[in-house]
């Protein structure tokens, strides 16, 4: 359909008895379509009795009242004053129909009572000249119709058409339309038809005796009705499409002709790439290339993938009109006739680059986070060290001097001199125990041994010590028995990794055995750590391997400082106990 | 009366010594003390001393180092190396270097006076591993010194 073709240029106007002579009281009958229809007329209807000074009596439900009177409002009708002046008399039907009612039938006595005063003050000559004419609007008969008491509908036809015979006024009624399409309905509207002096629309008084003549016009009518609803069905979704399309401002939707160039061009549009329609209109989709692009005919390329497959998508950068790039998300859709003869593109462009720069400052952060990960332990390691170099280099000079001292007392003081010479040798005792005590720790704190020796023989230095302090059984596999040196960072974070996992052992796991293996297999160094104990909780392990958490950081930092050199670590946990596998490549990766 | 010459970078453990000595050999004479391996090989060649007790840890130059050092300089001087360490090596490491024995720190109120007897009557001095290690099976602890392998580089 045309997109300018108005919903009202093929429904016929409806037509006005306002303004009709004297004398000759109109009862006529409308059918409307819709809702639309039945206010448009209804307000010429009225607006025109009221404009021309007649008087208006409006029997109608509340929408349509209301519908009514904004209309007349906007015409520029005062209908308060209106009402003041006697000049109009809205009713509503439902409650007047209610107090009409007796025992289902309508009451003419009591319908001519309480219309008495409009009716008597009206449409009859008086003292000071002419009445005003009165003009009625009622649509009682169609809310009887709606209930089904087509009866009581039609009574009340016949007591209207007494009453505008004995006050001479003119009165329109309103049925809608979808009322009748059963075919039982036929009979009553043919009905309802007779009551009426003027049917509208006027197709309807077409043959009016002849039932099947008058049936088959209604069917026409109602034919009519039916493909206009649908269409202004469908020109309303048309048009909502085009408003929601034209309005979106987060994408630019755009069409291209099969050439490539921009024939539509909407909010989004404008507003991501800058060109108002009047400025890209015509033009070509190269120009929101980047001139690289451009000269690489990437464009064209582009267009011609979307023509054989149907579609194209890709992330790229994009030119504005001021020159700026963005990161756009580009979609492109080739548009095919029915009968598949290509018509052009639609082009949806998204402006992505928030979106692509918060994943590359997420990932920048991420590396930067992961430097300093490696960092802290690299100072961590080299914090270690020095504690255990000063502890065993100074502290423990000083514990060798005060235990010489000691000895010198001990040796050269007699027993006398003395008093209590066990006191001097339980203090050497306690002093020699002080002295290994400050060696442990300090060569717990960085293993000389590890330099000197390597795994082979720093591990079951650790793994011995480690059970007499903890009273934890632990078995020692190495697979080759003589297993080369690796670098220094690749020992150290074994080792680091079995200190850890043996003390989380050790402090959660309940075992009193770990079995822990060293391998060396396809250009890795495996180091396992098992145990037989109560097993990981589920939370643990998941902040051991997703995000910061209080609990696993034992395992975090595992994990960091295996990444660090291109390893991975394993944690396997059940009822069975705990695995632990640290896997790093020989030649371990170091930044 | 024998010379001896203390090399130690630290204060207290050249006190120690000294105090040792001093108590239970007071017709030895402490000729000197040096504080690191290149003052150590000065100190020797200007005091001619009978004996250096030297540590091996220090800054500027090592005892092993200046060890090897005075022998190379062909000075009558014996070395005893007394140090904090205990590992595999270690004997092999003080022969390499030309000194003729070793004592361990924490040992030296059994084996300073013993070690530094041995070296003046021309014999040498590595300690007694058989009863280091009957001294650690009996009294089993939590400490280190009971394994093999323990070193700074």
């Amino acid at each position: 359909m045309s997109a300018g073709a108005s919903a009202h240029s093929t429904q016929k106007e409806p037509s006005s008895t306002a303004g009709k002579q004297q004398g000759t009281p109109a009862h006529s009958v409308e059918f409307y379509p819709d809702e639309e229809y039945l206010l448009r007329s209804l307000s010429s209807y009225i607006g025109g009795a009221l404009g021309a000074g007649d008087a208006a009596m409006v029997i109608a439900t509340r929408a349509h009242r209301d519908g009514l009177e904004s209309r007349l409002n906007a015409r520029g009708l005062n209908l308060a004053t209106a009402r003041e002046r006697g000049r109009y008399f809205p009713l509503d039907a439902e409650k007047l129909l209610e107090g009409l009612l007796i025992d289902g039938h309508p009451s003419g006595e009591v319908l001519e009572r309480v219309l008495q005063d409009v009716l008597s003050a009206t449409g009859k000559e008086t003292d000071g000249g002419q009445a005003p004419r009165l003009v009625a609007f009622g649509e009682m008969v169609a809310l009887l119709s709606a209930r089904g008491w087509n009866d009581a509908a039609l009574e009340l036809e016949k007591i209207w058409n007494e009453l505008t015979r004995k006050y001479q006024f003119d009165l329109r009624c309103a049925y809608p339309l979808n009322g009748f399409y059963r075919e039982s309905d036929h009979e009553f509207f043919v009905k309802v038809c007779a009551e009426h002096s003027e049917l509208s629309p006027s197709e309807l008084r077409l043959a009016p005796d002849e039932l099947t003549e008058r049936l088959k016009t209604i069917a026409v009518l109602q034919e009519r009705v039916r493909t206009l609803e649908s269409e202004n069905a469908l020109r309303l979704s048309e048009e909502k499409f085009r408003l929601l399309v034209s309005s979106v401002r987060d994408y630019a939707i755009f069409i291209l002709d099969p050439e490539g160039n921009v024939i539509s061009w909407n909010a989004g549009a404008e507003r991501i790439k800058g060109y108002t329609a009047a400025e890209i209109l015509g033009r070509n989709f190269a120009n929101f290339y980047p001139p690289e692009a451009q000269a690489a005919k990437k464009p064209a390329g582009e267009l011609k993938i979307a023509a054989s497959e149907g579609r194209f998508e890709e992330e790229g950068w994009r030119v504005r009109k001021d020159g700026t790039q963005f990161w756009a998300n580009v979609v492109i859709t080739a548009l095919r006739d029915a009968k598949g003869q290509l018509i052009g593109f639609a082009k949806v462009t998204r402006d992505v680059t928030d979106r692509a720069m918060a994943a590359k400052r997420l990932q920048e952060s991420e590396k930067s986070l992961r430097r300093l990960s490696a960092q802290l332990l690299k100072i961590q390691d080299e914090e270690r060290k020095r504690l255990g170099r000063e502890l065993h280099d100074s502290v423990g000079q000083y514990l060798a001097a005060l235990k010489m001292n000691l000895d010198a007392m001990r040796l050269t003081a007699s027993q006398k001199e003395l008093g209590r010479p066990q006191g001097i040798n339980e203090s050497v005792d306690l002093l020699d125990q002080c002295i290994r005590e400050v060696r442990t720790i300090s060569y717990l704190l960085y293993p000389p041994m590890l330099e000197e020796l390597g795994l082979k023989s720093a591990v079951p230095w650790y793994l011995e010590g480690f059970s007499k302090r903890s009273g934890i059984e632990t078995s020692f596999q190495i697979e080759p028995p003589t297993m080369e040196r690796f670098s220094r960072d690749v020992e150290l974070a074994i080792f680091r990794v079995l200190q850890e996992s043996l003390t989380n052992v050790h402090r959660h796991s309940g075992s009193t055995t770990a079995s822990i293996r060293l391998e060396t297999k396809n250009g890795d160094v495996i180091l396992e750590v098992r145990d037989s104990g109560k097993g990981v909780p589920k939370a643990v392990l998941e902040n051991a391997t997703n995000a910061i958490g209080t609990h696993g950081v034992g395992f975090r930092g595992m994990k960091e400082r295996l990444i660090q050199l291109g390893g991975k670590l394993e944690i396997e946990s059940g009822d069975e106990g705990t695995t632990v596998r640290a896997t790093v490549p020989k030649l371990g990766e170091t930044d | 009366m024998p010379k001896i010459l203390i090399v130690d970078d630290h204060d207290v453990v050249r006190q120690g010594v000294r105090s040792i000595l001093q108590r239970l050999r007071p017709d030895w004479e402490i000729c000197g003390e040096a504080t690191n391996g290149r003052e150590a090989t000065e100190a020797a060649e200007k005091f001619e001393p009978d004996i250096l007790v030297l540590d091996i840890t220090m800054p500027v130059m090592n005892g092993l180092e200046a060890s090897r050092a005075i022998m190379k300089r062909g000075l009558h001087s014996r070395v005893l190396i007394f140090t904090m360490h205990e590992y595999d090596r270690l004997v092999d490491d003080v022969k390499r270097s030309g000194a003729q024995g070793y004592v361990q720190k924490s040992q030296a109120g059994r084996d300073l006076i013993r070690a530094i007897e041995a070296l003046l009557a021309g014999g040498t001095f590595f300690g007694n591993p058989a009863e280091a290690t009957l001294k650690e099976s009996k009294k089993p602890s939590n400490g280190v010194s009971e394994f093999r392998a323990l070193c700074w580089a």
